[in-house]
Order: C-alpha cells, then structure tokens, then sequence
C-alpha cells in the first residue's frame, strides 16, 4: 500500500517538473528581476545605517517610465545613510518601493517631480512600503525622497 | 518512479538573507574576470562559475544569463510552493534579488543550484508569512477554490492536470509542502533536500510520509481515477 501510495504520487507530481514555463512570463521575469538589481549593485560595500539621534540623510528613488519598459535609477542623498530599496517591479510596470525600517522610527515618503525641491512634496506613505502606478503619473520621472 | 537527479548542494553556503550585500573584495573578482575568457552561454560548471565571478563584479549581462538559466526551476518552484501565478512571479523575483546579492559571497566554484532553492523557499514561505499576517490567505484560497468550478469533483482533464496538482499541494503546511516539492518535483535526493532546508534527514522522511499521506487521502477523496490509474 505504501508503495503504490509513493510510485503514484511520484508518477503523478513529476509532470509538475517538465511542465514548459509561459515565454511570456520568463521575459517579465528577467525584465522585472533586471530593473529591480540596478539600485543594489552586487559589488557594492553594506552601507552602515545612521542612527536614532541624527535626521535621515535624504534618499531618493527615480523612476523613470519608459514605452513598455520600467527602468529604475536609485540616486542616495548620502553614502552613509540610504534607507530606499526598489524591491518589486510588478508585471504591469508599476513598482514597489521599501525602505529601511529600523524599529525605532518612520519614515515618510516624499514625492516629487524635482530632485532639488521637495517643498511642495506629496506625502504619500508612512508605511514601509509604496506602490506607484505608472498610469497615475503624469511625468516620466518621479523622485523619491525618505525622511 | 521518477528518476531522481543528484544535485550539489552546497554546506557551507553563506549565512541566510542579507539585507544588505556584504563587504566584497571587488579588485580581486575584477582581476580574476578580466582574466576569464567570455564564453557565449553557460555550459558546465565551468561556464557558472565564470559567469558568477563576473555577475559579482558587476557585469549585468553575465547575471541576466544567470537569471535565464535558473529562472524555470525557481518559478515552477516557486508556483508549486504558492499556488498561484502572481504570487511565484514575486517570490521568483524576490529569490533573484536576494542571489543577486549574494553573489560575491557565494563560492564562484560551485554549483549555485542548491543555494538558488533555498533563497527560493525562503522567498515563498516570507510572501506565505505575510499573507498569513494579513488573513489573506484564507480568503483568496477560499474564494479562488470556491470559483474552481473545473476542479470539482471527477474526472480532470490532461490539460488541467498541473494547476489541479499544485492546488491539491497547498493542502500541505508550508514546511511540508517545501520538502514534498523538492522531492517529487525537483527530484532531490533526501540528503540535498536536509542541506538545502538545514534540517535533518530524519525530518525530510517524516514530512515526505506525511505529505504523502495526506495528498493520498486528498487525491482519493477528490479526484480517486487519479490514484487508481497510477
């Protein structure tokens, strides 16, 4: 009993294992994996987080939305605190943001359409993570700043 | 029976899931890439390990074939573990980022395969954390089941028989269903499955026969032309 209870079970899960893979989703995934490594250089040194006393150094995350492609650029405020991480380009080009979070405090997330003013910023997170829709913005880059 | 595959599986494979890469000793990959031929495609161990050396040294060509080569093992995994197509995407691109990470910590000389499993299975039991902290699981299997009219009951057809498959894994807690998938549909050995899990032999077996057991009854209640016609 146990036997046929494993050579089946067996027989029937290893279809499972040649079961051809959408090229369509193989494409997404090499595209979203691709955008989603360009802010962390595999070669790049661990950065040390600077502390509960100080303000956060500015971090900032452009995104810049293309015809059918998503591509990512992370532009850190300080090399020594740089608390946003693109983490996830979802399949319909839209992207979710995370950063840091140290348990000592929040961060909120600043958006704006000039990386040198964020007065006017819209607050638009106080949460660890962000998601943008590509279809909701009206320019091409967007900046990201955390405080 | 399946034929099973004997993978390498590596044991001392760097600590779990940096959040960050590590400290790299970037001149000495760079020189050691410079000197390694370019080879077109990967092909053998050698080609890994080549293309590895250059993926930590920031050659994002070398990572993107990296990435092609192992993506159709860590998304069918990664669909298995999960139960549905968007959620593996996730996982499988959460297991990439964390291998991208860790590339220059990981021994260029060896086979990455057993490495990429594991970041995998991680990847997909914190996205089953997380949808368990936002009692969303529950809900979506329940709606997704609810609305599964075609996997009633009865005779499945051949087409449907994959997604009936891994619906039925998701009956299996999330450590069992690990071990059962690497084992019958990755064809792991049980000892690639202890390395690779770190967990022991003994407890590879346990959850195999429970896994075993409970798909039986599931499969025999659901779908019994399933287990008669093995």
């Amino acid at each position: 009993m146990r036997d046929l209870k494993e050579s089946g079970l067996s027989n029937l899960y290893s279809r499972l294992r040649d079961e051809p893979i959408d090229p369509f989703v193989r494409a997404r995934l090499v595209r979203r994996v691709m955008a989603a490594t360009l802010d962390s250089p595999a070669a790049a040194p661990a950065r040390p987080f600077v502390g509960a006393w100080g303000w956060l150094a500015a971090a900032a995350a452009a995104i810049l939305v293309g015809l059918g492609l998503t591509v990512l650029e992370h532009h850190p405020g300080s090399p020594d605190a740089d608390p946003v991480r693109i983490v996830s380009v979802q399949a319909n080009g839209g992207v979710h943001i995370r950063w840091t979070d140290t348990g000592k405090r929040q961060y909120q997330l600043l958006k704006s359409e000039s990386p040198a003013d964020f007065s006017h910023a819209e607050r638009i997170a106080v949460t660890g993570t962000h998601y943008v829709d590509p279809q909701s913005t009206s320019s091409q880059v967007i900046y990201y700043r955390v405080e | 029976m399946a034929q099973r595959r004997s993978r390498f599986v590596p044991e001392d494979l760097p600590a779990p899931l940096p959040e960050e890469t590590g400290p790299l000793e970037a001149a000495r990959v760079v020189e050691e890439v410079r000197a390694t031929p370019v080879v077109e495609e990967i092909s053998g161990e050698a080609g890994v390990s080549a293309w590895i050396r250059r993926s930590a040294a920031g050659d994002r060509q070398a990572f993107e074939l990296l990435l092609k080569t192992y993506q159709s093992m860590v998304l069918r995994v990664a669909r298995s573990l999960v139960g549905n197509p968007t959620d593996a995407e996730d996982v499988a691109q959460e297991a990439f980022v964390r291998f991208y990470r860790s590339l220059a910590r990981l021994d260029a000389g060896r086979d990455p395969v057993g490495w990429i499993y594991r970041l995998t299975v991680n990847a997909s039991w914190d996205l089953l954390e997380r949808r368990r902290k936002d009692r969303r699981l529950a809900e979506d299997f329940g709606r997704e089941s609810m609305s599964e009219g075609r996997f009633t009951r009865g005779t499945v057809e051949e087409a449907d028989l994959p997604e009936l498959l891994r619906r039925s894994l998701q009956v299996l807690p999330p450590r069992v269903r690990a071990v059962f998938v690497l084992r019958e549909v990755e064809g792991l050995e049980v000892v690639d499955i202890a390395r690779t899990l770190r967990i022991t032999r003994i407890t590879v077996r346990r959850h195999l026969s429970r896994a075993r057991q409970k798909l039986h009854e599931h499969l025999a209640h659901s779908h019994p032309e399933l287990i008669d016609r093995q």
